[in-house]
């Protein structure tokens, strides 16, 4: 069997390098699931309306909310006169969902859009990311691990958890794209591996499509810009620091204005679940917490309720609910409740953490036409996510180990650099803080922002940054840049001193 | 007796038994409900006149007709079949545009039965039986006036008008300008006709004197003042006080109280309970909303249980609700009425907040449904004496809470003052039955499960702090729940411990290394 495996792999290196084999394989894994019969999509949960209408589309099947959240829809009209939605959501989505809908048109496709285009393009990109995150990965890694890595990649970056997400309207297609993208550059930049410029420009240019992707994504904005400080002073040069110091003040700019973009209406339904599906819910004494908001203590009996209730004792869109109610508390109030109430804080921390390694919801992958059951999900190419969700303890007490475990892990080779001066070596502890930063970030905005309603779903920025950084220490692991004899050469740390020092030695 | 004469006396014998037999034998059941569905009025129209001043006035004639304790049918003049006007004993039909009038009069061409037309284009029968002239004027600034009230500058875009007609003649609609003086509404025998009807004025009013007469009816009409939109959200102590305000004034009043569904062990469910308990020990009476659905639809089983929950805690706090309150929309979908207003026969129907499609399912009438119209409409009309004249209807005039809320010192004594005859609703037969008890009222007494549910000497609850019980079972597991939190919290302590202590000594075994190594070169 070894010897098999052996064999394997020297024939596979002869004709294709391990970030090609997993970019090969999530290729095919696309291709089976995607593009040939049964299709694998995702049913809509009531939120395409958002997207759909304002970029030009409208639901064109008759009998489209019956299949809602049990179905996968594939094709949608094309309006084939003026448009008179205004955008809904102000989203970087909005800008896959015209090109697809452009290339749908240029293809002869001109009254009905179908979302395998759509698919088609996320896929390209994905491909592509998934090839520069293995690239990075792998790199100076021995040809069994670099090929062992290669099929991990696969399994956990082809599941079909991640991937039915491109045949479908929602951002998470574009959020795990682009963090990525946005990893890959970052750690591509910290090993030298590409040109500098280019990486800057795939890092800023990713930074800016997640932070734009979603609402809930204004903060990773500002935690990006940080790091995006941090390239100002990679090199010496003047047109590299201007560059970067531009793109690291355009990213916090961006991070402000989609904040500031919000439409009200979101706003409401997120801000309503915030304080009854989180502050309420996780309070000992609904009444002293309504109090801390200068709410009417009465509002107590809102505990647990959703915006969607089929009855509310006064109708949640009424001026008196937002006069007595909504307008009495935003997200930075909320915030400051749960840094004056642990109890509440930890409360709702360990109802994120249950809900923070769940790849998959629970809505339907297939289409009604093959007469699967309502709801169905496909089992196909689902390991991981399975094995993760079994698996993960699910506890905010886990959370907590795994970053101080991986900070740990990582913070004598940034103490090295530190000491010795050299930001690029330096680069790889607050890259993986960033990351995971964001996605406490991610898991701390669905909480903060909208309490446990549609948890999996606003989480699903925690899941991907968890798989990626995750990977990422093994790959560590796996091919010794962490520890033992040869860790520094292995990092590539050797070779970007042996280059500082080349370059200085120019400039003097 | 030959044996044909036996066979004939046999014969006759077998068939006097069988008469009584078959007299005795019950309608089917699908005979009976085809009896009940038949209805005492169709009402048709050609439109809805939305976004015009009369938009609402079929939804307002429809309340009226319910009130008025007809069983009505409403629809739309393009669903009307040949033959339906014959299966009711009265006719309405309603015309708000006038391209669309000729369709009505032609589809009920023919009916024999009671008749009466509001608005333009009366149809040739009625005027043949009315022996009427009409003409047109537009933009008129009008007086109206019926049955010694009066309301001036009612301005109108375009109005039909009975020049003459033989029959009783009710109220006056005098142009402002003295160009015309013609009767509001006319009436001969079965036949009637309204050339102007408008939600919002004294038009809904003059028109339900005209149904009173064309539908005959003769009983004595009461009003009573009925307090909309309480919540628990709103200011307890100032209803509490509003009501107190009521009580010295001598005014007894109802409150339409919004249920509450879920955490009904809060204590701000304990203290609208006793808002409510002190609404009704000064003499108010409780009607029970029920709520319209939201955007997300509404599961009409769901909706029963958990309003016949709400009506069991009201009972058990000691609170005898009356009645239900709603949307009229309800009242017209059969499941709708069925699970929001089957607890009691006393509902008081509200207008629609927004356009609901009429429903030509025919509705039933109410044990005891009076006429909801907002005070606001009433006290712009001017009357003859102070003394206010008999109403045609029974009439619940409606505060809003949100209105009482802004400018409580403007509104109750203007309705104080108002001289408006409120009566007590207690006085009424009325009961409501939940899956648990039962509310009543009875000659001024007020019943709950039989007994007097009076609340003078019911002491105030107290504030309890909010205590919120975790479920029995959870109690049972809190023991091993906290170790296996603090064997976790130990684990994870003595795991980061570790790895501090492997860090130091590694980064020492690393610095050892590389001093060696050092040595060595």
């Amino acid at each position: 069997m070894i010897k098999l495996l052996k064999q394997t792999i020297t024939v596979l290196e002869k004709y294709i390098s391990p970030a090609s084999l997993a970019a090969f394989g999530v290729a095919l894994v696309l291709l089976i699931e995607l593009f040939i019969p049964p299709y694998i999509g995702m049913a809509d949960n009531g939120d395409y309306y958002r997207i759909l209408y304002s970029n030009g589309l409208y639901f064109n099947v008759p009998d489209y909310t019956s299949q809602t959240l049990g179905y996968f829809v594939k094709t949608f009209g094309i309006f084939q006169y003026y448009n008179e939605n205004s955008a809904l959501l102000w989203s970087s989505q909005t800008l896959f969902v015209r090109l697809s809908l452009a290339i749908s048109k240029w293809l002869g496709y001109d009254q009905q859009f179908d979302i395998r285009i759509q698919a088609a393009l996320y896929s390209v990109l994905y491909i592509g990311a998934v090839y520069l995150f293995v690239k990075a990965a792998a790199w100076k890694a021995s040809r069994r691990a670099g090929y062992g890595l290669a099929a991990a990649a696969v399994f956990v970056f082809g599941d079909i958890g991640y991937l039915a997400y491109f045949n479908s309207f929602y951002s998470e297609s574009v959020v795990l794209i682009m963090l990525l993208l946005l990893f890959s550059a970052c750690m591509l930049l910290y090993q030298r591996q590409y040109n500098d410029y280019f990486l800057l420009f795939l890092f800023g240019a990713s930074a800016l499509i997640l932070t734009t992707s979603k609402q809930q994504n204004a903060p990773i904005g500002l935690i990006v810009a940080i790091v995006a400080v941090l390239f100002v002073f990679l090199r010496r040069g003047r047109v590299f620091r201007t560059l970067a110091g531009v793109q690291a003040l355009v990213l916090l700019l961006t991070a402000v204005g989609t904040y500031a973009l919000i439409p009200e209406q979101f706003v409401n339904i997120n801000k309503y679940h915030a304080m009854t599906r989180g502050v309420l819910m996780t309070a000992d004494n609904p009444e002293e917490a309504l109090d801390f908001f200068g709410i009417d203590k009465q509002f107590a009996v809102l505990t647990g309720a959703i915006y969607y209730d089929q009855f509310s004792p006064i109708p949640v869109e009424s001026e008196e609910m937002q006069v007595q109610f909504l307008d009495k508390y935003g997200f930075p109030s909320i915030a400051r409740y749960y840094l004056t109430h642990p109890g509440a804080a930890s409360k709702i921390f360990e109802t994120a953490a249950r809900n923070a390694f769940s790849n998959r919801t629970k809505l339907g992958n297939y289409e009604k036409t093959t007469g699967k059951p309502f709801g169905k999900r496909t089992l196909a190419f689902s390991g991981y996510s399975y094995l993760k969700e079994l698996a993960a303890p699910k506890t905010s007490g886990f959370v907590v180990l795994w970053m101080v475990v991986i900070a740990g892990l990582y913070a004598p080779s940034f103490y090295k650099a530190v000491k010795a001066r050299a930001l690029r070596r330096a680069l790889r502890l607050p890259i993986i803080l960033m990351m995971m930063a964001s996605g406490l970030c991610a898991m701390g905005v669905a909480v903060i922002g909208a309490g446990d309603a549609d948890i999996a779903k606003h989480e699903f920025l925690f899941a991907a940054a968890f798989d990626l950084v995750t990977f990422w220490t093994i790959a560590d692991c796996v091919c010794r840049r962490l520890w033992g004899p040869n860790a520094q050469k292995n990092a590539g740390e050797e070779e970007d001193e042996l280059s500082l020092g080349q370059q200085q030695g120019g400039h003097l | 007796m030959s044996r044909r004469a036996g066979v004939k006396f046999w014969l006759l014998f077998s068939l006097c038994l069988c008469l009584p037999a078959a007299l005795l034998i019950p309608i089917p059941a699908a005979a009976q409900e085809e009896a009940k569905s038949s209805a005492n009025v169709l009402l048709i129209y050609d439109s809805l006149a939305l976004d015009t001043p009369a938009a609402g006035n079929v939804e307002t004639l429809q309340r009226l007709l319910l009130s008025l304790g007809m069983t009505v049918r409403t629809i739309a003049s393009d669903a009307y079949e040949p033959g339906m006007a014959g299966e009711s004993r009265k006719l309405i039909t309603v015309c708000n545009t006038e391209d669309l009038c000729s369709s009505i009069a032609h589809e009920a061409d023919g009916y024999t039965g009671d008749w009466l037309h509001i608005g333009p284009n009366p149809p040739n029968a009625l005027r043949g039986k009315l022996a009427l002239q009409t003409e047109t004027a537009s933009r008129q600034s009008l007086k109206l006036s019926v049955g010694g009230l009066s309301e001036d500058h009612v301005f109108v875009d375009h109005l039909a008008l009975i020049r003459e007609g033989q029959g009783e003649t009710f109220g006056q609609m005098t142009s402002s300008e003295g160009t015309f003086d013609a009767p509001f509404g006319i009436k001969a025998g079965g036949y009637a006709y309204v050339p102007y009807f408008e939600p919002g004025n004294l038009s809904e009013m003059a028109l339900a004197y005209v149904l009173r007469s064309w539908l005959g009816i003769e009983a004595s009409a009461q009003s009573y003042l009925l307090i909309r939109d309480v919540t628990p959200f709103i200011d307890l102590d100032r209803l509490e006080a509003l009501s107190e305000q009521l009580y010295d004034a001598g005014i007894p009043f109802l409150v339409s109280v919004s249920p509450l569904f879920n955490n009904t062990d809060y204590p701000a469910m304990k203290r609208y309970m006793a808002a409510l308990q002190t609404v009704q020990s000064y003499n108010g009476s409780v009607l029970v909303n029920v709520p319209p659905p939201t955007s997300a639809g509404q599961d009409h089983t769901v909706l029963k249980e958990q309003m016949d929950g709400f009506l069991n805690h009201l009972a058990e706090a000691g609170i005898a609700p009356l009645g239900m309150t709603g949307e009229v929309k309800r009242a017209q979908e059969k499941a709708g009425r069925e699970a929001g207003f089957a607890f009691s026969g006393t509902t008081v129907l509200f207008p629609n907040e927004a356009a609901f499609p009429f429903q030509s399912e025919t509705v039933l009438p109410f044990a005891s449904s009076p006429y909801s119209l907002p005070a606001d409409v009433l006290l712009q009309i001017s009357r003859e004496d102070k003394i206010w004249p008999a109403f045609p209807v029974d009439m619940a005039v409606t505060l809003d809470w949100s209105e009482i809320d802004v400018r409580q010192e403007e509104v109750i004594p203007s309705v104080a003052g108002s001289w408006l005859p409120f009566a007590d609703f207690k006085s009424g037969e009325h009961s409501l039955s939940s899956s648990l008890h039962k509310a009543e009222s009875l000659q001024g007494a007020l019943l709950l499960d039989g007994k007097s549910a009076d609340l003078q000497d019911r002491s105030n609850p107290a504030e309890d702090a909010l205590q919120l019980q975790p479920p029995a079972q959870k109690e049972s597991f809190q023991l091993l729940f906290s170790v296996q939190s603090r064997v976790l919290i130990v684990l994870i302590v003595t795991t980061l411990m570790l790895f501090a202590v492997f860090l130091t000594v590694g980064y020492r075994f690393y610095k050892r290394k590389y001093y060696k190594s050092g040595g060595s070169l």
